[in-house]
C-alpha cells in the first residue's frame, strides 16, 4: 500500500507544482513507483512542467464524471519504465468540480498500485485545499525564505491541525538565494524552522536552471550535477526513510575563489 | 406531622426554608397556611421580605414561579432572594472552568483564535496572526507575536500581564487599541483598564495595585 503526500504551501508562486513533479521524478529514479495527481483545477501546470502536456487524453474530472476510468486518465512517462504516471487536473472546469469524497476515493483507488501518490494542491485555503488534504497520508508544505510566504505556510501548518493527517507535516525550503541567506536579508533555516515548528525535510537552492528545465518539460532532478537537483534527490531519500545530512548552504559556490570571496565577506 | 416549610427569624429577617422531604405540593400548601397565619397576625403594615432556602433541592423554574407568585398574593410580603444549598453540576463544572487558571502551552499561528473560559497561564507562542482570547486574565511566559484579548467580550476587570515588545495589538475587555509601545514599560507590562475607561499599561509591579482582587481569590495570596 503507497502513501498519498500532498505538497501544498498556502501561497501561490513558492514552487508546489515544481516540487511535485521533481520529488515524483527523484522517487522514480530510485526506482520507486510514483502518480502525480494534480489537484489544480483549471490552472493545470503539473503536465508542462513534466513534458506530458500534449499526451493527455482524459483528467480527473472526466474520471470523477464517469466518462473515463482512472485508467484511461493516467498519462505515462515514457522516461521511467512504468514508474511515473500522472493524473491531470481539468483545465475547462473549476475547482468545485471535485469535493474531498471524489478526491479520497481516487487516492484510495492508486495507493495500492503506487509507492506514493503526490497530490499537488492548488494555491488558496478553500475548496482545493480541502480536496487536496482530503486523500492525504502526509503533507509537504512548501515555503520560501520570504516573510508573506512564511506567513501562509504557519496558517496551513495550523489548518492543518484542524483536519490532522496520519503524519505531521514537514517543511521544504524552496528558493533558498544563498547569498542573501548569508547576509542576514532573509530569515536563515534555523529561524523559518524555528518559528514554524515543523520538521524540515529538506532545502532546494534557487537556480536559473530549474526554470530553464522545466520550460523544456524535464524535471531539473534529471541533472544529477544541479545543486536544486540535489535538493530534491535529498528530500526523496528523506521521504524514503534514509538519513542525509543538510546541503550547506556554501556548497553550490564551493568553487577556491569564492571561498577566499566568503571569508572576505565575514570579514568585512 | 412536621411542618413542610419552617419560618426562622434571624438578625437579616425572615428565613423560609423548604424541607427537604417534603414534597412540592405539601410545600405549597403549608406555606399558603404559614402565610396566611402570617398576615393574619400582622398588626402592622411593614413589609416584609423573605430570604428563601430550598435546602438540598433545586427548584424548576416552573414551581420558583408557583411559589414566587404565591407570595406576591400578599400585598406585604415578597421573595428577597432564593437560596440553596446545591447547584447543578453543569453550574458547578461551568464554575470551575470559569475560575480556574488554565495553564496553555500550544502555538497559536496564523488565522487561528484560541478561546479559553477563565484566566490563562500562557506558555505556548503566538505566531503573527494567531489570537489568544480569554473571558479572564492573560498571564503570559511564552513568546507572542499575536494578539491578545482578555476579559473577553466585556469583563473590563481583567488583566493581560505580559511583555509586550513584540505584541501587535491587545484586547482588555471591551477595548482594543494597536500596542504603543510609546506606553510601553520595559519588561512584563500590566495591561488594564484605567479609572477613566482607557487601556493603561504598569509595570509588573504595579499589579498588586492595580487589581487587588485578583490575590483575594482561590489560591490568592499576597
Amino acid at each position: 500500500m503507497g502513501k498519498a503526500i500532498v505538497i501544498t504551501s498556502g501561497k501561490g508562486g513558492v514552487g508546489k507544482t515544481t516540487t511535485t513533479a521533481n520529488l515524483g521524478t527523484a522517487l522514480a529514479l530510485m526506482g520507486k513507483k510514483v502518480c502525480l495527481v494534480d489537484l489544480d483545477i483549471g490552472l493545470r501546470n503539473l503536465d508542462v512542467i513534466l513534458g506530458l502536456d500534449n499526451r493527455i487524453l482524459y483528467d480527473i474530472v472526466d474520471v470523477v464524471a464517469g466518462r473515463a476510468q482512472l485508467r484511461q486518465a493516467l498519462v505515462k512517462d515514457k522516461r521511467f519504465d512504468d514508474l511515473l504516471f500522472l493524473l491531470p487536473a481539468a483545465q475547462n472546469a473549476d475547482k468545485d468540480s471535485l469535493n474531498p469524497d471524489q478526491v479520497r476515493a481516487i487516492v484510495d483507488e492508486l495507493k495500492p498500485d503506487f509507492d506514493y501518490v503526490l497530490l499537488d494542491c492548488p494555491a488558496g485555503i478553500e475548496q482545493g485545499f480541502m480536496n487536496a488534504i482530503a486523500g492525504a497520508d502526509a503533507a509537504i508544505i512548501v515555503s520560501t525564505p520570504e516573510i508573506s510566504a512564511i506567513r501562509d505556510a504557519d496558517r496551513v501548518v495550523g489548518l492543518l491541525e484542524q483536519y490532522p493527517l496520519a503524519e505531521a507535516p514537514k517543511l521544504v525550503i524552496n528558493r533558498i538565494r544563498t547569498r542573501m541567506m548569508q547576509d542576514g536579508e532573509t530569515m536563515d533555516i534555523d529561524e523559518i524552522t524555528h518559528h514554524l515548528s515543523i520538521d524540515l525535510l529538506g532545502i532546494v537552492f534557487d537556480d536559473d536552471a530549474v526554470i530553464r528545465t522545466s520550460n523544456n518539460g524535464e524535471p531539473i532532478v534529471l541533472d544529477p550535477k544541479n545543486p536544486a537537483s540535489q535538493g530534491y534527490r535529498n528530500i526523496a531519500r528523506r521521504i524514503e526513510g534514509e538519513t542525509v545530512p543538510l546541503m550547506n548552504l556554501e556548497t553550490p559556490k564551493a568553487g577556491v575563489w569564492s571561498r577566499i570571496a566568503g571569508i572576505f565577506h565575514r570579514n568585512k | 406531622m412536621q411542618q413542610s416549610v419552617v419560618l426562622k427569624a434571624s438578625n437579616d429577617g425572615y428565613e423560609l426554608i423548604l424541607r427537604q422531604a417534603a414534597s412540592f405540593d405539601d410545600i405549597m400548601v403549608d406555606l399558603k397556611v404559614l402565610l396566611d397565619r402570617l398576615q393574619a397576625d400582622n398588626t402592622s403594615d411593614e413589609q416584609i421580605s423573605f430570604d428563601l432556602d430550598t435546602a438540598s433541592r433545586l427548584l424548576t423554574a416552573d414551581q420558583s414561579q408557583k411559589v414566587t407568585q404565591l407570595i406576591q398574593q400578599y400585598p406585604l410580603f415578597s421573595i428577597h432572594k432564593l437560596t440553596a444549598d446545591v447547584i447543578l453540576t453543569s453550574d458547578a463544572l461551568a464554575m470551575i472552568e470559569r475560575d480556574t487558571v488554565h495553564l496553555v502551552n500550544q502555538i497559536i499561528r496564523n488565522g487561528q483564535v484560541v478561546e479559553i473560559t477563565g484566566d490563562v497561564l500562557f506558555f505556548g507562542k503566538i505566531h503573527e496572526g494567531g489570537v489568544l482570547r480569554a473571558t479572564g486574565s492573560i498571564f503570559v511566559m511564552g513568546e507572542i507575536h499575536g494578539a491578545l484579548e482578555a476579559g473577553y467580550p466585556d469583563h473590563n476587570d481583567a488583566v493581560i500581564v505580559s511583555p509586550l515588545a513584540t505584541v501587535p495589538r491587545v484586547r482588555v475587555g471591551e477595548l482594543l487599541e494597536l500596542v504603543d509601545l510609546e506606553k510601553v514599560v520595559e519588561g512584563t507590562n500590566v495591561v488594564y483598564i484605567n479609572d477613566i475607561q482607557a487601556l493603561d499599561y504598569q509595570p509588573l509591579n504595579q499589579l498588586k495595585r492595580v487589581r487587588p482582587k485578583l490575590f483575594t481569590r482561590n489560591g490568592g495570596r499576597i
